[in-house]
């Protein structure tokens, strides 16, 4: 019973289409007609051809309507499918047509135009019948307004353009179209085709009919975009208006933009050529890209070179300096150098802004910084200058917070500037921390003849400096509270023994950790200095030393300075200077087993004892436990070094304490030691 | 960050709230130099509700205080909270700028068009 009322239905169907489209269909059999009398003219031979051979299929397909049941059993789907292949003559007509009537308007054949126009409005006519006749439920779209204007009106880009579609009058329509357009075409009839095709070709845009035999276009879209090298293949679904839902899905899974049948030349041309624009624009975005960040890097690379590599080597002071930008380059920098034997100027600085301006700018402030304070001039006047220069022609606003210090190592004492810059930190030897407040002088380069002030302070040996710019205090975490000074003066605090390496280091790591992985707005920059202190009533030197062999370069010419200023006598320093040479290197190449003690230091001390008459050295390091007086020269594989450092010293002790190696070398001194000049 | 302007006779009166940071500080400045196009007769930032303000604020504050000073009026700062005078304490824009502890305080002194810009 229900099959038989199912066929009763099917059979009204395929009345209703033989009664409201099959009128419709005559005035283009009649056009077809007059149009293939009406020209013998070779270059529309073909499409006369096949516009004829559409036509007889049209009426053929309306007469012959017998429409079957689909697989899922329901009237709309079967609909859907009549639509779709009563639409497959419709689409040859409508390409042909408006592919011969272009030829016919540029080769002045004005018979063919004129039949033209009548075959082409009998096509919408009956493209409006089968809506009539088959009404979608889900259709939401209106017909698009035939709008042809005038071919080649706009210049699009060309390329090759891969078509999949299972007609072959479809294919036969796009391959003529956009050959004619300029483009390189490849036409598949399957989803696997094209899927192969893609895969294995390379294409600038895809047209992906939506259904089509063993994979559908939205299968094909899906393997595309599964593949990364596929992913910005612009994809064009070909599709019915009434198949708009499947469209959405499409463009939903990365589909650029789609296609209504029957093809409207303009609407391809349009699609093709902003397709094929894009794909341009995205090519040229990215070798901007690239070439923009191999740039930065390369700027990175020269504000990296424009910072000192080493602090200038001092028996009485040691320092270190590190900058963390916040984008590739920043504005932020760090000086230092030495002026005499016994100034050294160091300097902290943040340009406002970031990127590129500031970099520039910071390298100019950096190198006019140098300029004059090799002068020996006094920090004041040196920012003083700076301020002249920088402020004279400024139209752009820029301007730099800038502290800036001479130490004098014979006495500790630091006499610094300062332009607007954050109130640095000294890290007195118990741990007291004190802030070197400001004369609040103006940031530099604001305000031209602006004045600045000196101002002093002493350090007393074990006491540290620690220079820094904002990017340490204006840190936030994830809930937005700042660093600050109070932490940075508590994190000070609770690292009074280390070196000014580990200060460095201890403040990133501990900035780093409060931002809890956020990512930094500004460029984070210190600088720590330790006064280690000598001066005439200072007996002791003392010099810590990162365990790489290079270190050694920057150890003795200060061990000599020191023995120079204690007038002791060549014997004596060349013996001992040797003893420590060795016995460094001895902790630096076997102490640290194959980590080379990264992260570890060594320290050096010299003193003298019992009245003069004997010079001390200690060698002290964190590595595995070595006795050197018990080793057996032989068999430790240390022979010469241990003993040449036996051989140069008097006495030679060693302790284990606190996991850590202690050797002391012990030096006579002659009496006849030589005269303080 | 949060900005407003209002306008009250020839008087610009910006109030910018929340975080001045790098991030917005070019939002700031389009905004406060848009103001400034058609010249006032002062310029009043209320900063009452600042929370925090980076170089990148300074800098505008201190473009708008040239402007100000080649236009011919006054900027008038008011209402910061401490945190924030201590940044224009460091930096040494207190030598250029006047500070006035109220909106109400800044109103005023920019009526009876009293000079806050000394450099």
């Amino acid at each position: 019973m229900a099959v038989q009322a199912l066929d009763l239905r099917l059979a009204a169907i395929a009345e209703r289409v033989r009664v409201m489209v099959g009128p419709a269909t005559e005035p283009i059999s009649a056009a077809a007609a007059a149009l293939a009398a009406s020209s013998s003219a070779a270059v529309i031979a073909d499409e006369i051809v096949q516009i004829t051979k559409a036509a007889r299929l049209l009426v053929e397909m309306v007469e012959a309507c017998q429409p079957e049941m689909g697989e899922d059993g329901s009237i709309e789907t079967m609909c859907s499918r009549l639509r779709h292949d009563l639409r497959t003559p419709l689409v040859a007509l409508k390409g042909y047509g408006e592919l011969v009537l272009e030829i016919a308007v540029d080769e002045g054949l004005d018979t063919v135009s004129a039949a033209l126009g009548p075959l082409l409005e009998g096509v919408a006519d009956v493209m409006v019948a089968i809506e009539r006749a088959l009404p979608a439920l889900s259709r939401a779209m209106t017909v698009e307004e035939e709008g042809d204007d005038e071919p080649g009106a706009i210049s699009y880009p060309t390329g090759r353009v891969l078509v999949a579609d299972d007609s072959q009058a479809n294919r036969d329509v796009l391959v003529k179209y956009l050959s004619r357009e300029g483009h390189e075409v490849v036409a598949v009839a399957d989803g696997l085709a094209a899927v192969e095709a893609v895969f294995e070709q390379s294409f600038d845009v895809v047209l992906l009919d939506m259904i089509m035999p063993g994979m559908n276009g939205d299968g094909v879209l899906k393997a595309m975009k599964a593949e990364p090298r596929l992913r910005s293949l612009p994809v064009i679904m070909i599709s019915a208006l009434d198949a708009l839902d499947s469209i959405v899905c499409c463009i939903e899974a990365g589909a650029e933009d789609y296609l209504p049948k029957p093809f409207n030349r303009v609407l391809l041309r349009a699609r093709i050529g902003a397709c094929l624009e894009k794909k341009r624009l995205r090519e040229i975005e990215l070798s901007y890209l690239k070439a923009m960040e191999k740039e930065l890097t390369i700027a990175r690379d020269v504000q990296r070179s424009i910072l000192p590599k080493a602090f200038p080597a001092h028996h009485a002071l040691v320092g270190h300096g590190l900058m963390d930008p916040a984008r590739e380059i920043g504005g932020d920098f760090y000086d230092f150098f030495a002026l005499d034997d016994d100034r050294i100027g160091v300097a902290v600085g943040d340009v406002s802004g970031k990127g590129v301006p500031a970099a520039v700018y910071m390298a100019m402030v950096r190198t006019q910084l140098r300029a004059t304070a090799l002068f020996g001039l006094s920090p004041a006047e040196c920012l003083y200058r700076l301020n002249d220069h920088l402020s004279a022609d400024n139209a752009e606003g820029m301007f730099v917070s800038l502290f800036y210090g001479i130490i004098d190592c014979a006495n500790g004492i630091f006499t610094y500037a300062n332009g607007g810059h954050n109130w640095p930190v000294v890290l007195r030897a118990d741990g007291t921390v004190e802030w070197v407040q400001g004369t609040d002088d103006l940031l530099v380069g604001v305000v031209y003849g602006s004045p600045y002030h000196n101002a002093t302070l002493t350090l007393a040996p074990g006491d540290s400096l620690f220079i820094y710019t904002d990017g340490v205090v204006e840190a936030i975490d994830p809930a937005e509270d700042e660093f600050g000074k109070h932490r940075l003066a508590a994190i000070l605090a609770e690292m009074v023994p280390a070196e000014p390496a580990g200060l460095c280091d201890g403040v990133l790591a501990a900035v780093r950790a409060f931002e809890g992985g956020q990512p930094h707005s500004d460029d984070l920059t210190c600088v720590a200095v330790r006064f280690l202190g000598d001066g005439n009533d200072a007996s002791c030197f003392e010099m810590r030393i990162a365990t790489d062999i290079t270190e050694i370069g920057r150890l003795v010419p200060a061990v000599h300075a020191y023995f120079q200023r204690r007038a002791i006598s060549p014997e004596v320093t060349y013996s001992l200077t040797m003893a420590i040479e060795e016995a460094v290197s001895n902790v630096i190449r076997h102490g640290y087993g194959d980590s080379h003690g990264e992260g570890h230091t060594i320290t050096v001390r010299v003193r003298e004892e019992s009245d003069g008459d004997q010079v001390v050295a200690e060698v002290i390091d964190d590595g595995a436990s070595f006795d050197p007086t018990a080793a057996d020269s032989q068999e430790s594989g240390l022979g010469i070094g241990l003993l040449l450092i036996k051989t140069m010293v008097d006495g030679i002790e060693y302790v284990r304490d606190a996991e850590c190696n202690r050797l002391h070398m012990i030096k006579s001194h002659p009496r006849s030691r030589m005269l303080p000049s | 960050m949060k900005i407003t302007v209002t306008r009250q006779a020839g008087t610009v009166i910006v109030t910018v709230s929340g975080r001045l940071s790098s991030a917005v500080a070019d939002l700031f400045q389009d905004q406060l130099l848009a103001e400034l196009e058609e010249t006032p007769t002062a310029l009043v930032v209320d900063f009452s509700g600042l929370r925090f303000i980076t170089s990148a604020g300074l800098r505008t504050l201190i473009i708008a205080a040239k402007r100000a000073r080649n236009d011919g009026y006054h900027v008038h700062l008011c209402g910061m909270a401490d945190t924030i005078h201590e940044v224009f304490e460091v930096s040494g824009l207190l030598r250029i700028f006047v500070v006035h502890p109220s909106l109400e305080a800044g109103l005023a002194a920019a009526e009876r068009g009293v000079a806050a810009s000394t450099a």
